[in-house]
């Protein structure tokens, strides 16, 4: 049975090591040109995105179900603009406080807007992306596979803490934390995973949209 | 009664009785190693987190030399709004360049200690369920290592034996926090046929 569980939980662990292997790679790169240019976040998200859905293809059996329910029911309608206005409020809060402290806060159209690039590539790699993707990767195979060891609620906070400190800024691990959470619960109440990943894509696209006003 | 009925409800009475006992020492078996292995797993964080406030202590009590010999560095007599010309060739008034310092030596000793705060909690957490605790230590762990590395490569040779040393211990407690869980399962499993059987 240990061995049963140690195998749920490499699996989980190998896509959070592999996923923090090509950000490292990333970041290496970014700081050998001395620049963040978006045609290396497209490399690094198309990299992302192919390593995900090998992981995905392994764990079909388990997502299968997740990509059959729309999640969208009489029942579970209220829950994902439960969760976006849950956390407007917190980040609101949150960002209000870290710029009254004179904290810098990262925007994440700067280097687009610099290098060029129209608007829809930022929407794409920004917003649709990470909605996508992140949401197959935490709330799809890794809290899927932590499930398997643990409690529903304990895979949830854990996955949460993943994706919180897989964006590598200790600035905002709280507030993605708070993200985690809030998807992996809709995730949980829907079973489903369309539900995190429309608000997740239209959460970033809002942000995105904020900075670019 | 007969006799030979007076024996027989006195066998099953004995052999109830020591099947009973033989369950209790089971349970309690069960239970010493669970408590064997939430120990080892909560332990590697207690003692990340006192490593992580002693470090925390060293880095600021460096950080706060640096910051002095930076400050001294500064010209005698030299105004708040003063342009000072950093190492680097840029430029700064000298009133950024000393907040700039206190804030290095202010987060040396914060991120160090908020680090150590969280391992701790992460301890307290491991008591009651060992395994997702240990999980998340490790993977604040490895992106902590992965943050410095980005700061400065050559940091991933810096300390190197103690990095591993506590990513060893770090995998060490999964191994034990999983080994906990098998054995709650499996004792799980065993009272619940127990029952069924009674």
């Amino acid at each position: 049975m240990a061995a049963r569980h140690g195998e749920h939980l490499r699996g989980a662990l190998a896509l959070f090591a592999v996923l923090l292997g090509t950000i490292g790679l990333g970041g290496i790169l970014a700081s050998a040109t001395e620049s963040a240019h978006p045609a290396l976040e497209l490399a690094i998200a198309l990299l992302d995105a192919l390593l995900i859905l090998t992981f995905c293809w392994n764990d079909r059996e388990h997502l299968r179900p997740l990509l059959r329910a729309s999640g969208f029911t009489w029942s579970t309608w209220w829950c994902a603009p439960l969760v976006g206005a849950l956390m407007a409020g917190f980040f609101e809060l949150y960002f209000g406080a870290l710029q009254s402290l004179g904290l810098p806060i990262l925007r994440m159209s700067d280097s687009y807007v610099e290098a060029g690039w129209p608007l829809w590539t930022a929407f794409a790699l920004i917003s649709l992306a990470p909605g996508i993707f992140e949401e197959l990767a935490f709330r799809g195979v890794i809290q899927t596979r932590l499930a398997q060891v643990m409690r529903p609620g304990e895979a949830l906070l854990v996955q949460a803490a993943m994706f919180s400190v897989l964006h590598l800024s200790p600035l905002i691990f709280v507030s993605h934390f708070a993200m985690g959470v809030g998807f992996g619960w809709l995730r949980l109440r829907t079973q489903s995973l369309y539900p995190g990943m429309v608000l997740h894509a239209a959460w970033n696209a809002f942000v995105l949209l904020e900075e670019l006003r | 009664m007969s006799a030979a009925s007076r024996q027989q409800i006195a066998e099953a009475g004995t052999r109830s009785a020591r099947s009973a006992q033989r369950r209790e020492k089971l349970a309690q078996k069960d239970a010493e190693t669970r408590e064997r292995h939430i120990g080892q797993a909560a332990g590697v964080m207690k003692w990340l987190a006192i490593l992580f406030v002693f470090f925390g202590l060293l880095e600021g009590v460096i950080a706060r030399r640096a910051a002095d010999r930076e400050l001294a560095a500064i010209p005698a007599g030299a105004q708040d709004e003063d342009p000072l010309e950093l190492a680097d060739g840029s430029v700064m008034p000298v009133r950024e360049f000393r907040e700039q310092q206190e804030l290095l030596v202010t987060l040396s000793y914060t991120v160090n200690f908020v680090l150590a705060a969280i391992l701790f909690a992460l301890h307290l957490w491991a008591l009651r369920s060992p395994l997702p605790a240990t999980i998340t230590a490790l993977s604040m762990y490895l992106v902590l290592l992965l943050l410095q590395i980005l700061a400065d490569p050559r940091a991933l040779l810096s300390g190197l034996f103690l990095k591993l040393i506590c990513l060893g211990f770090l995998l060490r407690g999964i191994q034990a926090a999983l080994a906990e869980r098998a054995a709650r399962t499996a004792a799980e499993r065993r009272a619940a046929r127990e029952a069924a059987a009674a």
